[in-house]
């Protein structure tokens, strides 16, 4: 009898630790094989902040080609890059995708994407020039630039006339003294300013404020630099602020700012442009305070000048293994072009072209963000730099930093390492 | 095994019956029904094991030779031949001070998880016997909703119970006279957080360790146990030297599948950290997820992935030998 226990246990355990075993990556069952099928990954920034444009350019593809099945595929940044290598592997690969433009150059020099005909797309002759670099390899294109966004402050103006402050600060000092006002004011279980810790776009404006950078190049080799003293006098400023205004879970990263920002738990963020006027929508305004009360305004740095800003954006682009890369342009055209961008500008996005830009510096609903974007920084433009983003070395850095676990210095450095491994590698 | 033990007898009759003058129609059909009969296990094997070198088979295969060669995006898209490259991956990943830090703590970390499976697992197994029916089926409802759960959602759940904003566990803790854990982090801190975890991992195995020990438990003869009593041995005599050295082999049957199974957690640590665990959280399984499809190193990943396996290879030798063991027996 006992025996046949053992043995019986034997088998189970066998079993499970099979079953264990299984599963993994789910390959994707997408088939966008002919023309008569479009799939378009783009990230949820469309999905939940600008659908109507991507029905309006659905619309007009399905109008030139009727009958044509345009699928859409969603992802969040953090794992959309993963999904799709394990695609590009297979011959079911997508047809557009949305990539960052930091994320454009590892792709590119692999020969990942399509090259395309930079004529057929409006606009292209005055796309933005940081845009305009991060999908151009070699002289060739291949992709097209989707919008830009600078970052900016945004401030609860009932908050901050609570405590005697009525008009946005204009210096980095005006604004530590409101903060501190505030954060008087209203406890320590309230962040005067929520600036989640890994939010690695925010704390290398402070970095390169203060003169540092990420990493520098020298003779066609990159080197990282955030342990450089510059560096470490603008870690410490972003050290200064989470320690100081930032009262809530120091692992977090910015993705549900917005959310936080909305549940009346903070007076000021710094973010995409859109995000205050996200937090104070009626979905995520919990409290009912934020609506009409929310103002962005330019953000001053600790040297005397506006915060530099990191010039994100996003780019299209058709992978090579797609089989219809004609439509995907045409559907890529129809996204992009000027209805899209007039949509994407009121979202409080910058546009992709030069001729568009001008006009939101005239118009006082847009003339902060275009002013914000002005004074900017952009990530290395080394051929290792989409590794350095995956492997979220700068976030951790933060994390640790912010959490009080090392000093600015061995998180620097111990950063530093990291970043000199992969950032060379193609 | 099972070959040599069911051909041997198919071999041995056609010799015996050969002496006595019988007729041939009846020597014949056994000899055929035999030789037909070595045959039918394997064909109903067949299928399985087909299945078994496909699913298990393939991917170890592919993985071994991927350990060996320079395999990354450029290679997986097939835009670049992939090239062997030796034991240039298996140097790299060696020499790196952060695979052995990786090793250690996964070494430590199951090895926590297996002592508390097994003792908890022990302790509740003995608790069943001796409480009345209708609290044993009510534990037995509970250990096994435990053990449904899938695993994402427990460590979902688990998140939130240590939210250091939300989680009830601090507000728990917080209820203590002179305690204040509101809004404490328990992921700023690996061994912190391991420990979190380590709970999750042990909550999850315990009921098959409690199910398991307790049906080997109904197998102990209650006369043994009476006589230990009635040579004075007390409760903790009685378990010591009669009721452990008859579960002995199932004891150490469960102890090295929860080695398995501990050092090949995976989903507890990845999505309790989001997807991205810091340098202290990493296991040598979520190690291997980094190199591989993070930095798109799917050869060093590959090699991580082996040198694991050399690892376990020990464990599963162990649980191999008892495994054999218990055939021969049979």
């Amino acid at each position: 009898m006992k025996r046949k226990l053992t043995t019986a246990i034997c088998v189970a355990g066998m079993m499970v630790s099979i079953a264990a075993c299984g599963g993994g990556e789910d390959k994707s069952s997408d088939t966008g094989a002919d023309t008569k099928e479009l799939t378009v990954w783009l990230t949820v920034d469309a999905q939940n902040n600008w659908p109507e444009l991507v029905k309006a350019a659905d619309t007009a593809i399905e109008k030139k080609h009727p009958g044509i099945k345009i699928t859409h595929e969603y992802y969040g940044w953090p794992d959309k890059n993963a999904k799709l290598d394990a695609v590009l592997a297979t011959d079911k690969a997508p047809d557009v995708v949305e990539m960052g433009n930091t994320e454009m150059l590892a792709y590119m020099v692999k020969g990942a994407f399509a090259p395309l005909d930079q004529a057929k797309f409006d606009n292209s002759d005055a796309w933005l020039d940081g845009l305009k670099a991060s999908v151009t390899y070699e002289g060739k294109t291949y992709g097209v630039p989707y919008y830009a966004g600078g970052r900016v402050a945004n401030w609860r103006k009932d908050v901050f006339a609570a405590a005697g402050v009525k008009s946005p600060p204009k210096t980095y000092d005006e604004l530590t003294a409101a903060l501190d006002k505030v954060q008087k004011k209203r406890g320590d279980k309230f962040s005067a300013w929520y600036q989640p810790t890994r939010d690695w776009y925010a704390a290398m404006s402070f970095v390169y404020d203060a003169g540092g950078s990420i990493a520098v190049e020298s003779g066609g080799k990159w080197k990282a630099s955030l342990s450089s003293p510059e560096s470490i006098k603008g870690l410490n400023e972003f050290k200064n602020v989470v320690d100081t205004y930032m009262h809530g879970d120091k692992t977090k990263d910015e993705s549900d700012r917005y959310i936080v920002y909305g549940q009346g738990k903070s007076g000021m963020i710094f973010a995409p442009a859109w995000e205050g006027a996200t937090a104070a929508a009626k979905e995520n305004d919990k409290t009912g305070k934020l609506e009409g009360n929310v103002e962005n305004f330019v953000m001053p740095g600790p040297s005397g000048k506006n915060l530099p800003v990191f010039l994100g954006g996003s780019d299209l682009a058709v992978p090579v293994k797609s089989d219809a890369q004609t439509v995907a342009a045409e559907w890529i055209n129809a996204f992009t072009g000027p209805a899209g961008q007039k949509g994407l500008m009121e979202k409080g996005n910058l546009p992709n072209n030069k001729t568009d830009l001008a006009t939101l510096k005239d118009d006082p609903a847009t003339a902060v963000p275009a002013t914000a974007a002005e004074s900017n920084w952009f990530v290395p433009m080394a051929p290792g730099w989409g590794q350095v983003e995956k492997a979220q070395i700068l976030q951790k850095m933060l994390q640790s930093i912010g959490t009080g676990k090392q000093s600015v210095e061995d998180a620097a450095k111990e950063a530093d390492a990291a970043i000199d491994k992969v950032i060379n590698n193609e | 095994m099972s070959a040599a033990d069911t051909t041997a007898p198919a071999k041995v009759p056609p010799a015996r019956p050969a002496p006595p003058p019988t007729p041939p129609a009846v020597t014949s059909s056994p000899t055929r029904r035999l030789a037909g009969g070595a045959a039918v296990p394997w064909a109903l094997l067949a299928p399985c094991l087909l299945i078994l070198a496909v699913v298990l088979g393939y991917p170890l295969v592919r993985l071994a030779t991927l350990s060996f060669q320079e395999f990354g995006q450029s290679q997986l898209w097939g835009f670049k031949p992939a090239e062997s490259v030796g034991f240039d991956n298996f140097a790299k990943v060696l020499g790196d001070s952060e695979f052995w830090a990786v090793v250690v703590r996964t070494i430590v970390f199951a090895a926590a998880c297996v002592v508390f499976t097994m003792v908890i697992g022990m302790a509740i197994a003995l608790l069943l016997q001796r409480v009345s029916g209708w609290v044993k089926t009510l534990i037995n409802i509970a250990l096994v909703a435990s053990w449904g759960m899938p695993i994402i959602v427990a460590t979902t759940v688990f998140k939130w119970l240590f939210d250091s904003d939300y989680g009830i566990f601090n507000a728990l803790l917080s209820k203590l006279p002179g305690v204040d854990m509101i809004g404490h982090n328990w992921f700023a801190s690996g061994p912190e957080g391991l420990a979190v975890i380590t709970l999750l991992v042990v909550w999850g195995a315990v009921p098959f360790v409690v199910i398991t020990l307790s049906a080997g438990l109904t197998q102990v003869p209650k006369e043994l146990e009476e006589a230990a009593r009635l040579d004075g041995a007390g409760a903790w005599g009685v378990f010591r030297y009669v009721t452990l050295p008859i579960l002995k082999p199932i004891i150490v049957m469960l102890t090295t599948l929860s080695v398995i199974w501990d050092m090949g957690v995976f989903p507890q640590v990845f999505v309790m950290r989001n997807g991205h665990p810091e340098a202290e959280f990493q296991l040598l399984t979520t190690y291997s997820y980094d190199k591989a499809f993070v930095v798109n190193d799917y050869a060093q990943g590959s090699a991580i992935a082996l040198l694991t396996v050399l690892l376990l290879l020990g464990v599963i030798g162990v649980y191999m030998r008892q495994m054999l063991k218990i055939g021969e027996v049979e």
